[in-house]
């Protein structure tokens, strides 16, 4: 198939804007799926997370023959997109391989926070848009109204918008007249040596890990050696293949097209999301513009809570993260908890989905903990020491200062959000630099916040508060001196390193007291009393104590009660298995979870 | 063949009232015709064992029958009954057969049945010695019918007596616990079993304290007026031997020990529960279910579970500790042919380093603190 029939295009939209259901339109429109198979309600949804969350969280490339009504047969490459907010990553890497993007906007809702985010993002990668305007069968439907919002507010003209109905299958010829007519042809150099972009990757247990691939100069077939421009490394091509939308066996890819290949990659790590693949005897000179890569908003520690089922979590977190590149993770202890992992995410959604992953998939049991960031200590002696645990803190007097980390950070947000985005910035410590009207309506915030004040729930806390309109970048500056104490907690006695944190002076006391009342509620009663203490150093701010048992016993146990006591007792048992030892006393895992409710009623 | 030795339990689950705080299976004021109708099924219900291998010439030791209140069935039905369960059960040597009675339910022809058909043991509902916490609780007796009971059962020959009595009742002192404790012994019953009242979902106390209409003590006051009994009763002589159960020496309930011990009992009647071959049975509650079963010459099982062998070691333990003599090792290795140590080792050593279990060569046992604590304790072992 030469270039000038294929056409690569991805869809872009709010959540539950319609997009899902316009991309099965398309697809049995043009005969890729007969209404009959189409046995889920959103085919290209493919894990049973997605389909319980009602979201999309793993992209997927389904190509497409169309016959037009010019006669002409185009090859069509559909790339799904998710479309919560902590994806914007992935959203990043379909846009990359694609040439146009359908801009599907809900009639009865008009343009919302996911909109924009990805369609600033889809004109950064200079993406041909075009508008549909859809659920038009509704009866709050204005479509006139949404389409001059888009011209104001986007500056996209919608003379030519697209009016549908994805749910009634109006508008969809017109839609895929658009995608033939109005998205430009791909234009690699077909005889040039191969340089395919990946954007996406999965790892399958019988060929290893699959490549999804754009193609973009060249050609790669079975049989050919390859090469990772980032790392070097050579391998030959088991498999070329072509989603339909199930994995089907093709020849070759050539220029323009969108696949996956199978190499006998046994390392997740040899296939890098952003990578440029090329030809391994006759390679390109300069591999493709890479894009952005994700930032981490969110960090917390993933320990097991049997302390042999680490390697377990190792291997799932690289399993992980094969088929999800902005996931990061690095080694990380605790004298409480043992071994485990600092990890990185997109979101709290991000951070919610990974965990239930690996307890699902993986059969893991998680001790989630609270995140921290890497302080400097500057000791009496001249010393600098890099903390990133909070354990690790020299004592007291040997500390001159602690230094933490600032990020600067860029807000996008409504005009009408600035003051409740001031006041978030302002609770956490963040120093006001400058504010810039880009348009009449839209702000750039530029603060200075310490780190450790955003990398929990900021992200959130900045969505919420701007109905999910602010984005937010940022990048890490330098390190600057802060009131900064150690607060530990105290369970029996002991502290238990997993749970202290470092915080701002102001905050100690407060924060302090919080804990300690919502651990009191958590830890389970136990066989004696448990005292709860917070404390900075010696001194103990806040105390609390968990009521020893004095009677607890099964008075009556004869024959008929056998079968049920010993239920109880098992049901008990079961309980048991999700808490972890610490010292004497059991915890369960949610007790750790309670040093990352900031601040909650 | 080695003969097996074994208890067996009748159900009766017949009563004159409901008690506020009982949820058993129990129907109320049932008509003779219907009692009757129960027993003959129930007669019937040994004859459907062989059905299911149950072999007639076991060895029966004990023989318990309870409720509910068996003693509200009525002169001619408890007879038939009785003597039905003779001619079945043929026990050769019967070691103990109790009667749970209702002070109340019982006139002297009844207790004389009882005896003559060989009930050697009849265990009281008292509760207690207060006529307020006895209209409290709704049972359907005074104080007055306690003793005019207790008096008759002596006088006609039963030198084996049990009673039970409930603490923890609402705003219950130390002190009214003592005095009710101390009526109990001025009895000189030969064993005791004393209860902390628990609010059982689905019963009128229950409800009632959802309500907020009514309270039991706090876990303090519990724990002091279990401390008190035992104190109490030790001084008079009694030996706490297990959790509940207080006896003079020589004078335990042969039948629970069997509960206790993990050994095999046979459960007869509606609701009824029993434990052959490790098979743990309970039979159908509803009294139309069981009786269409019986009719069918079907075994009226609602549940049944096999205990292997890894669930036995863990039921011999849970219920052995109850016991204050605890689990023994003798025991313990002939029946699974190794040692306590071996099997739960780090679980003993854990609250033998906390002061909850003691073990020596002869057992492994709860201490005091232990049997306090029992509910968290024995959660480990499994």
């Amino acid at each position: 198939m030469k270039q000038d029939k294929i056409r690569n295009f991805c869809i872009i939209a709010h959540i539950d804007h319609g997009k899902s259901t316009l991309a099965d339109r398309i697809l049995e429109y043009t005969g890729t799926l007969t209404a009959r198979e189409m046995t889920s309600k959103q085919i290209l949804d493919q894990m049973d997370l997605e389909k319980e969350r009602g979201i999309t969280i793993k992209l997927t490339a389904v190509r497409m023959n169309y016959t037009a009504p010019d006669g002409e047969t185009y090859l069509l490459n559909l790339i799904d997109t998710p479309g919560h907010v902590d994806f914007s990553y992935e959203v990043s890497r379909s846009l990359a391989a694609c040439e146009g993007a359908l801009l599907v906007v809900d009639a009865t809702q008009g343009i919302e926070a996911q909109t924009l985010a990805n369609v600033y993002l889809a004109l950064e990668h200079n993406l041909e848009i075009i508008p549909v305007i859809n659920k038009i069968d509704l009866p709050s439907a204005d479509p006139e109204g949404v389409k001059k919002e888009i011209e104001e507010v986007i500056g996209l003209d919608c003379s030519e918008a697209i009016m549908a109905s994805a749910k009634e299958g109006t508008g969809i010829p017109e839609v895929l007249e658009a995608v033939i007519h109005r998205i430009p042809c791909p234009k690699g150099n077909p005889d040039g040596p191969l340089k395919a972009l990946i954007f996406d990757s999965n790892f399958d247990a019988y060929r290893g890990a699959l490549s999804y691939i754009r193609v973009v100069d060249g050609r790669v077939a079975k049989g050919d050696t390859i090469q990772m421009m980032s790392t070097g490394r050579k391998f030959e091509v088991i498999e070329t293949g072509v989603f339909v939308p199930s994995p089907k066996i093709v020849d070759s890819l050539e220029a323009g097209m969108v696949g996956y290949l199978a190499a006998s990659i046994k390392n997740v790590k040899d296939t890098r999301v952003g990578d440029t693949i090329t030809d391994g005897l006759n390679p390109a000179t300069q591999p493709l513009p890479g894009y952005r890569h994700a930032t981490p908003m969110v960090f917390c520690g993933l320990y097991p809570v049997e302390t042999n089922d680490y390697e377990k979590l190792r291997d799932a977190l690289e399993k992980l993260q094969l088929n999800d590149a902005s996931l990061l993770y690095e080694p990380e202890t605790s004298v409480a908890l043992g071994f485990g992992f600092r990890c990185g995410f997109l979101g709290l959604l991000h951070m919610d989905i990974v965990q239930e992953r690996l307890e699902r998939e993986y059969d893991l049991s998680l001790i989630v903990t609270a995140p921290s960031v890497i302080y400097k200590v500057i000791q009496t002696n001249g010393e600098a020491l890099m903390v990133d645990n909070p354990v690790k803190l020299p004592p007291v007097q040997k500390i001159e200062t602690i230094l933490e980390p600032y990020v600067s950070a860029s807000i996008m947000v409504p005009s009408d959000f600035v003051g409740a985005v001031m006041e978030l910035c302002r609770d956490k410590r963040g120093t006001f630099i400058t504010m810039e009207y880009m348009t009449a309506t839209r702000v750039h915030l530029h603060y200075e916040l310490p780190l450790a004040e955003i990398i929990y729930d900021f992200f959130d806390e900045l969505k919420s508060r701007t109905k999910g309109y602010a984005s937010l970048d940022y990048e890490i500056k330098d390190y600057r001196a802060s009131d900064l104490v150690k607060l530990d907690i105290l369970i029996n006695g002991e502290i238990v390193d997993a749970l202290s944190i470092i915080v701002h002076t102001e905050k100690a006391q407060v924060r302090g007291r919080k804990l300690v009342v919502r651990l009191r509620s958590l830890i389970p009663r136990q066989m004696f009393e448990v005292p709860i203490q917070a404390a900075i150093g010696s001194k103990i701010i806040a105390r609390e104590s968990v009521k020893a048992f004095r009677k607890n016993v099964i008075d009556k146990c004869y024959g008929g009660d056998i079968s049920r006591k010993r239920k109880l007792l098992e049901k008990q048992k079961e309980g048991k298995k999700r808490m972890k030892q610490v010292g004497s006393v059991e915890i369960p895992q949610e007790a750790f979870m309670a040093v990352l409710s900031l601040d909650e009623e | 063949m080695k003969e097996r030795a074994m208890g067996v339990y009748v159900h009766i689950p017949f009563c004159t009232t409901r008690c506020n705080y009982c949820d058993f299976y129990s129907n109320a004021n049932v008509g003779a015709p219907q009692q009757g109708q129960y027993i003959t099924s129930l007669l019937h219900e040994w004859e459907c064992y062989s059905a299911c291998g149950v072999r007639h010439d076991w060895n029966i030791e004990t023989l318990y029958i309870g409720g509910g209140t068996p003693t509200v069935l009525v002169d001619q039905h408890l007879e038939r009954l009785l003597e039905g369960l003779m001619e079945r059960l043929k026990p050769r040597n019967l070691q103990e057969f109790t009667v749970e009675a209702n002070p109340g339910t019982l006139t002297e022809e009844k207790l004389k049945i009882l005896r003559d058909h060989g009930c050697d043991r009849l265990s009281l509902g008292v509760q207690s010695f207060d006529p307020f916490y006895l209209r409290w609780l709704g049972r359907s007796h005074d104080v007055r019918a306690v003793y005019e009971s207790w008096e008759m059962a002596r006088r006609l020959g039963w030198e084996n007596l049990s009673l039970d009595l409930m603490y923890g009742l609402q705003d219950q002192t130390l002190d009214h616990w003592r005095q009710t404790l101390d009526q109990a012994i001025a009895l000189e019953p030969e064993h005791l079993s004393l209860y902390q009242l628990n609010l059982e979902p689905g019963t009128p106390l229950a409800e009632q304290a959802a309500r907020g209409e009514v309270h039991t003590v706090d876990e303090e006051t519990a724990r002091q007026q279990y401390l008190l009994a035992r104190e109490r009763l030790l001084a008079a002589g009694y030996v706490h031997y297990e959790i509940s159960n207080f006896a003079k020496p020589g004078r335990e309930s042969r039948h629970n020990t069997l509960y206790w011990k993990n050994k095999e009992y046979a459960g007869m009647g509606a609701g009824a529960s029993g434990y052959i071959n490790h098979v743990r049975y309970t039979n159908h509650k509803d009294l139309l279910l069981y009786t269409r079963m019986i009719k069918r010459n079907l075994v009226p099982r609602a549940f049944e579970e096999t205990i292997d062998r890894e669930m036995q070691k863990k039921e011999m333990l849970f219920l052995g500790l109850r016991m204050t003599e605890g689990v023994h090792q003798r025991d313990y290795r002939e029946c699974f042919g190794r040692t306590l140590e071996e099997d739960f080792g780090a679980v003993i050593q854990k609250h033998v380093a906390t002061g909850m279990m003691e073990m020596d060569a002869k057992s492994l046992r709860l201490t005091l603190e232990g049997l306090l604590q029992s509910n968290e304790i024995l959660v480990d072992f499994f």
